[in-house]
């Protein structure tokens, strides 16, 4: 994978998702895989993101504003990765 | 004609040539079997179902020796849909458990208009209580109990959710009780009707009860969904109804989806307007009394 903090990410094909928040988590139904998944809140807020623009790592930090500021960073990107790795986002091409 | 307007003798003769065919909520199932024990059983249990007198069958179901010598040494029964044999031979004497596992399978397997959980479900005043539940959860017990007082049966095993407009569906069988559950509900309702026991199934011992007359006679009666409630006893403990996590609830009543993954999105899409439209609990009891304490203060709006 490059390098997360300098890549911009998107949701690969987003019609294929239904995304379903409930208070501070969220359902996520992945039509390509079958899989349903369980968000956390910050993962929620980054997929919502990701689903409007695509977005730079450094732009999602302050989706954590309510971490502890040394460790948002951390938090994003092991959102990022998680996502990644589920195959719903991917790093957009230079 | 309900099935306890035919003889006893009648049952067994039809179930013998395979013309008995019973409804059973939205479906139709045509029985077979050449077994009197399990005529004898399906006739207490369903007695209250009507004969179906119709060429539209959903389940062609039978119980049938399997063939080859070792039904002579040690009798087993094999169960048919279409005459496929979709499960290996059980021993004969648990025909009639075998015979309610082949239903849930079919229903499961073939009704796509339903998206399918596996939960009980039971309903007053027009509003269903969804009990999903993992074995040892006391979701049947609790179930039992509820139908013996003042509760709707209508299902304890499948929740039929219409896909077209979020109703549920009835079917209204028998209520599969296991090990301790049994005397338990022995005690607590005296007057219901018990199959026989049959020992040493892969859950233990089983019995069946039989479904109250009111709810069988209301199956066509839909309800709207108002609580997923997830039991757990745990013996002696204090009735606790405490909210849950609807996102988790979600997950669990998709983990617990028979048909989910075959609906697809629309399954998704169905079970999201279930839970948003549902309030969403952990129960944890003890006792039967406390329980339906908890759950008549439900249905009266007392508890959210």
């Amino acid at each position: 994978m490059a390098n997360p903090r300098e890549s911009a990410w998107r949701v690969v094909r987003p019609s294929r998702l239904r995304v379903q928040r409930f208070a501070d988590e969220v359902v996520l139904y992945d039509d390509r895989s079958g899989d349903t998944h369980l968000l956390d809140d910050l993962a929620g807020r980054v997929l919502e993101r990701l689903l409007g623009a695509s977005a730079r790592y450094g732009e999602l930090t302050d989706l954590a504003a309510g971490e502890d500021s040394a460790r948002r960073g951390a938090r994003i990107l092991t959102v990022l990765e998680r996502l990644h790795r589920l195959g719903v986002i991917k790093p957009l091409r230079k | 004609m309900n099935l306890a307007g035919l003889s006893a003798g009648e049952a067994r003769r039809r179930m013998r040539r395979g013309t008995l065919a019973l409804r059973v909520g939205p479906f139709t199932a045509r029985l077979r079997s050449p077994f009197p024990e399990v005529a004898r059983e399906v006739w207490r249990l369903y007695g209250d179902h009507p004969v179906a007198d119709t060429d539209f069958i959903d389940y062609h179901a039978a119980l049938a020796p399997p063939r080859g010598p070792r039904r002579w040494l040690r009798p087993q029964a094999l169960f048919l849909l279409d005459g496929r044999a979709p499960f290996r031979p059980l021993p004969r004497a648990q025909s009639v458990p075998l015979l309610e596992w082949g239903l849930n399978w079919c229903i499961a397997r073939q009704a796509h208009r339903f998206l399918i959980l596996h939960a009980a479900v039971v309903e007053r005043d027009g509003r269903a209580a969804i009990l999903p539940g993992d074995p040892g959860s006391g979701k049947s017990t609790l179930c039992a109990a509820l139908v013996h007082s003042g509760w709707r049966l209508l299902s304890d095993e499948l929740a039929l959710l219409d896909m077209a407009d979020g109703a549920l569906h009835a079917l209204a069988r028998p209520v599969s009780l296991k090990n301790e559950s049994i005397e338990v509900i022995h005690g607590f309702a005296p007057d219901a009707v018990f199959s026989a026991p049959f020992a040493d199934t892969a859950k233990g011992t089983i019995a069946l009860v039989k479904p109250p007359r009111d709810s069988v006679s209301r199956v066509h009666e839909t309800a709207e969904p108002a609580w997923v409630i997830t039991p757990e006893f745990a013996a002696g403990a204090t009735a606790d109804l405490a909210p849950a996590s609807k996102a988790t609830t979600f997950m669990e009543l998709a983990h617990n989806g028979f048909n989910y993954s075959i609906h697809g999105a629309a399954g998704f899409d169905a079970l999201v307007r279930l839970v948003s439209r549902c309030a969403c609990h952990h129960f944890r009891y003890g006792r039967l009394g406390d329980a339906l304490a908890v759950f008549d203060a439900l249905a009266a709006g007392e508890r959210g």
